[in-house]
C-alpha cells in the first residue's frame, strides 16, 4: 500500500511531464502518464511476496528523450523483476560529480552511477568504491564495442558498462555558412581560419564555445594536441606527463591563432555549455555558426531552440539545416584526420550493488533496447549490430567518422586524474582569457602533473 | 556637544572574585542544561575542525586511506599559488569596496528614511527586501541581467547608451565589481535596518539640544548623530567583514569564481579544489587558513573596536 501511495503522488507529480530542470530530482514511479497503466501493474506485481531489492541509480540525461527513456526501461526491468526497485537520481552534469563525489566519500555509493571510465574511474577502483563485474557480465560484454567496454576497465577487470560512444567534432549551421559563401566544411585548419575570417566578414558569430564550464574550450586545445603530435605524442605523454614538448606548444600556437581572430560569442569566457545563455543556446537560437562538440550536441541545441515539441525530431527542431564535419588536418601535424578525440558515457557498478543491477545493465545493453536508445537521436550506441538504428542523419556522420577513426583519445579530462584534468581544462581557459602564453599552458599542466 | 559616557563593568565591580550572584544554580544543574547543546557544539563545530586540520596534513584525494603525509607542504603550496594568493585579495577588495561604499551608502539611506518622508515604510519594505531574497535566486536573477544581451544591455541600448553595454560578468577586468554591485544590492538593505534600529535608540532631546545651540543639519550629524550610531555602525562593519571573508553561495551561483578565477573568493577556491580537483587534502588547509584569517579578525575586532561597545560605552 505504501508503494501504492508513493506512485500516486510520483504521477500526480510528474503528470506535467517537466523536463530540463537543473535541479536534482528523485523519482521511483513513471515519468509520463502514457506508462501509468505499465506503473500500475508493477505496483501489482510488488505486492506479491518476492525478495526486496532496491537499486540506486544516478545519471545526468537531465533532459530531452533519454530522461523519459530511461524511465520508462528501468520501469520495464521492474515489471519483468518482480521484487526490484529502481530509484533514479538525475544531476546535472557539473551538479552530478559534486554530488557524487560526497557520496563517495560517504562510502554511500549509488548502486549505479554515471561514469566516463578513464583516470576518475580507476580513483574509484584504488578506493574501493566499484565492483568487479567481470565474471558478472561476461555473458553480454563480448556484444558491446571492445574499444568502448575497455574504457570501463581497469587493469583488464571490468567495472562497468558503456552505453554510449562517440566523437567530437564541429556542428555547424548550413544557413549561416551559406550566407558567408561557404561551400563545403573546410578539410584543414587553414581552411577552418579562412571559414572564420569570411564568417567574420559577413557578419556572422563563427563559433560558440562555453569557456566557463572550461571543458568544451578543452576540446580544442585536445584535438591541436592529437592533430600536432598524433598517437605517438599522446601514448609518450601518458607515460612522461611532460607537456612541454614542441608539439603540444605548438598547439597551443594555433589555438592562440583562432582565438586571435576574436571569433567566439559575446561573454564565452563565462559562458557554461547548457542553457539558454550557454555555447548550447548560442547555436540553438542561430547566432554563432559552428560549435566543437561532442554526439550529444544537436540534442541540446534543440532544447534552446524553442522550436516545435520534445517529440518532433531533432533535425526539425533546429534553427536551420546542420552539418558535421570532423576537426580538420593540421598540416605538418603527426595526426591523421580520421584520428578521433572522444569518448562516451557508461554506467559504473557500485561497490554493494546487488546482482539485479548488472542484470539491468544487461538488459538496457539489449539490442532491442540499445537500439530505442539509439532512436533518440543523442546516443551512439555501442552493441554490436544496432548502428543501423541510427537514423538521424547528423548522428550517421558522427557514426561513420567514428568507424574511420584508426585512434581514439578520451577526453583530457576524464583521461587523466580529475586533478591533472582539472589542471588541462584550467590552463587551457587561460590560453583563451588570453592571460597566458602556449608554453605557460604547458608548463602549468606539466607542474599540476608533478 | 554632550559627550555620556557610562561607568564602565570594571569600575563598578571591583576586580578579584566578583560575588556569587543570588539565584545562580548549582554546577550540576548548569551542566545538565548545557550538555546537549556543548554535544552537538563539538559533534558539528569541534570535530569537523579538528578533522579540517588532520585532513590538512595529508595528500589525500578524498577517496583512498591518509596514508601519505605531508605536513606543511599544503599550506605552502597555497601561498604559493597565485590563484589563491588572488582569491584571498578578492576577499580583501570586497571588505575594503563594502566599508567605503556599502556602509556609507546605509548609513546615508538610513538617516534618510528616519525623517518623515511620505512613504517611508515603503521605502524601508522595498530597500530591505532584496536581502530576504535566497542567495541562489538572487545569483540566477543577476546572471540573467548582466549576461550579454541581458535586461541591463538591451536597457541600455533601448535608451540609445549601447556606448555603455559590457560583458559584466564575461569580462575579467570587471567581473569583480560586477559581483561587487549584486552583494551590494543584496547585502545593503540589511545594514540599513541596523543603522535604522541604531538611530531609534538616539533619543530626539540631543539632536534637539544641539539644534537649540545653533548646530547645523550636518553639524548635529556630524558630532551627535554619528557618534552615537558608533555602536551601530561597528557592529554592521564587522558583519560585513566576516560576510565577505566567507562569501561564497552568491559567487558560486553567479559565476563561479570565473572566469579565469577573477571573481574567485577564498571559498570558491576551497570548493574549487575539493570538489573538481579532488585535492580534499590541499581544500583542507585551505581551509584551514580562511578559518584562521577569519578568528584572527573577529578577535582582533571584537578585542580592539567592539572592546569599548562589549563595556558598555555609549560613544567612541
Amino acid at each position: 500500500m505504501a508503494i501504492l501511495a508513493i506512485l500516486a503522488l510520483v504521477l500526480a507529480a510528474c503528470g506535467g511531464g517537466g523536463t530540463g530542470e537543473d535541479e536534482p530530482t528523485t523519482t521511483s514511479g513513471a515519468v509520463t502518464e502514457t506508462t501509468a497503466a505499465e506503473a500500475a501493474t508493477t505496483t501489482a506485481a510488488a505486492e506479491e511476496p518476492a525478495e526486496e531489492v532496491t537499486i540506486e541509480w544516478w545519471h545526468i540525461s537531465n533532459e530531452g528523450a533519454m530522461l523519459d527513456l530511461w524511465q520508462e526501461l528501468a520501469n520495464e526491468f521492474m515489471e519483468a523483476n518482480p521484487g526490484v526497485q529502481i530509484n533514479i537520481t538525475v544531476n546535472e552534469n557539473e551538479a552530478f560529480k559534486t554530488a557524487l563525489q560526497t557520496n563517495l566519500q560517504a562510502g554511500d555509493v549509488p548502486d549505479l552511477f554515471q561514469s566516463w571510465g578513464g583516470g576518475g574511474l580507476r580513483e574509484q577502483v584504488d578506493a574501493g568504491l566499484v565492483q568487479d563485474i567481470t565474471d558478472a557480465s561476461s555473458g553480454f560484454i563480448g556484444n558491446l564495442n571492445e574499444g568502448a567496454a575497455g574504457l570501463y576497465q581497469v587493469d583488464g577487470v571490468q567495472y562497468g558498462i558503456p552505453f554510449n560512444l562517440g566523437m567530437v567534432g564541429f556542428w555547424y549551421n548550413k544557413d549561416l555558412f551559406a550566407q558567408a559563401d561557404i561551400d563545403a566544411p573546410p578539410a584543414t585548419w587553414e581552411e577552418l581560419l579562412e571559414d572564420v575570417q569570411a564568417l567574420k566578414d559577413a557578419g556572422i558569430t563563427p563559433m560558440a564555445v562555453g569557456a566557463g564550464d572550461k571543458w568544451p574550450a578543452h576540446f580544442y586545445y585536445s584535438y591541436l594536441m592529437i592533430r600536432e603530435g598524433g598517437e605517438a605524442a599522446m601514448e609518450t605523454v601518458t607515460e612522461t606527463l611532460d607537456f612541454n614538448t614542441p608539439e603540444f606548444v605548438e598547439a597551443g600556437n594555433q589555438l592562440q591563432r583562432l582565438i586571435d581572430m576574436e571569433p567566439f560569442q559575446a561573454g564565452f569566457l563565462a559562458a557554461p555549455w547548457p542553457g539558454p545563455d550557454g555555447e548550447a543556446g548560442a547555436i540553438g537560437t542561430g547566432q554563432a555558426a559552428m560549435s566543437l562538440m561532442g554526439q550529444w550536441g544537436p540534442g541540446a541545441y534543440a532544447e534552446t531552440s524553442g522550436i516545435g515539441t520534445p517529440e518532433d525530431p531533432i533535425a526539425e527542431r533546429l534553427p536551420a539545416e546542420f552539418g558535421w564535419f570532423p576537426f580538420p588536418l593540421v598540416e605538418g601535424g603527426a595526426g591523421a584526420a580520421t584520428d578521433a578525440f572522444g569518448g562516451g558515457d557508461g554506467i559504473a557498478v557500485g561497490k554493494d550493488a546487488p546482482a539485479e543491477a548488472v542484470a539491468f545493465l544487461e538488459y538496457i545493453s539489449a539490442p532491442e533496447q540499445a537500439s530505442r536508445i539509439a532512436a533518440t537521436g543523442t546516443v551512439l550506441p555501442v552493441t554490436k549490430g544496432v548502428e543501423d538504428s541510427v537514423s538521424d542523419p547528423l548522428q550517421q556522420e558522427v557514426l561513420a567518422g567514428l568507424g574511420q577513426a584508426g585512434f581514439v583519445q578520451l577526453y583530457l579530462d576524464q583521461y587523466f586524474t580529475p586533478e591533472l584534468g582539472a589542471a588541462v581544462n584550467d590552463a587551457v581557459a587561460t590560453l583563451f582569457a588570453g592571460t597566458a602564453t602556449p608554453e605557460q599552458v604547458t608548463q602549468a599542466i606539466t607542474d599540476a602533473a608533478g | 556637544m554632550t559627550t555620556t559616557t557610562a561607568p564602565t563593568h570594571e569600575t563598578a565591580v571591583p576586580r578579584g572574585s566578583p560575588p556569587r550572584r543570588s539565584g545562580t544554580a548549582p554546577w550540576p544543574v548548569v551542566l545538565v542544561f548545557l550538555l546537549p547543546a556543548l554535544l552537538l557544539y563539538a559533534l558539528f563545530v569541534i570535530y569537523p575542525i579538528a578533522q579540517s586540520i588532520r585532513f590538512s596534513a595529508y595528500d589525500w584525494n578524498g577517496l583512498t586511506p591518509l596514508t601519505d603525509w605531508v605536513g606543511l607542504q599544503n599550506f605552502r603550496d597555497a601561498f604559493a599559488d597565485p590563484i589563491f594568493v588572488q582569491a584571498i585579495s578578492h576577499n580583501f577588495i570586497i571588505i575594503a569596496l563594502s566599508l567605503l561604499l556599502q556602509i556609507p551608502f546605509a548609513v546615508a539611506l538610513a538617516v534618510l528614511l528616519t525623517r518623515n518622508l511620505k512613504g517611508r515604510g515603503v521605502f524601508r519594505t522595498m530597500y530591505f527586501a532584496p536581502f530576504i531574497l535566497s542567495e541562489v535566486v538572487t545569483g540566477v536573477v543577476w546572471r540573467q541581467i548582466l549576461r550579454p544581451n541581458g535586461l541591463l544591455d538591451v536597457m541600455f541600448g533601448s535608451v540609445g547608451a549601447d556606448g555603455l553595454t559590457r560583458e559584466w560578468l564575461a569580462d575579467p577586468q570587471i567581473a569583480l565589481y560586477s559581483l561587487f554591485f549584486v552583494l551590494s544590492w543584496k547585502y545593503f538593505g540589511f545594514h540599513m535596518v541596523l543603522i535604522l534600529a541604531g538611530l531609534q535608540l538616539i533619543p530626539t532631546e540631543l539632536e534637539e539640544a544641539a539644534s537649540i545651540d545653533g548646530a547645523s543639519w550636518w553639524q548635529g550629524f556630524r558630532y551627535v548623530t554619528l557618534p552615537l550610531l558608533g555602536p551601530t555602525i561597528r557592529v554592521s562593519v564587522f558583519l560585513s567583514i566576516i560576510g565577505a571573508l566567507q562569501q561564497f553561495d552568491l559567487v558560486w551561483v553567479t559565476t563561479e569564481g570565473g572566469p579565469v578565477n577573477s571573481t574567485a573568493t577564498m571559498a570558491t577556491y576551497l570548493v574549487d579544489s575539493a570538489f573538481r580537483k579532488s585535492q580534499f587534502g590541499y581544500a583542507s588547509a585551505v581551509s584551514v587558513i580562511v578559518f584562521l584569517m577569519s578568528l584572527l579578525v573577529a578577535l582582533f575586532y571584537q578585542r580592539f573596536v567592539l572592546r569599548r561597545d562589549l563595556e558598555g560605552a555609549l560613544t567612541g
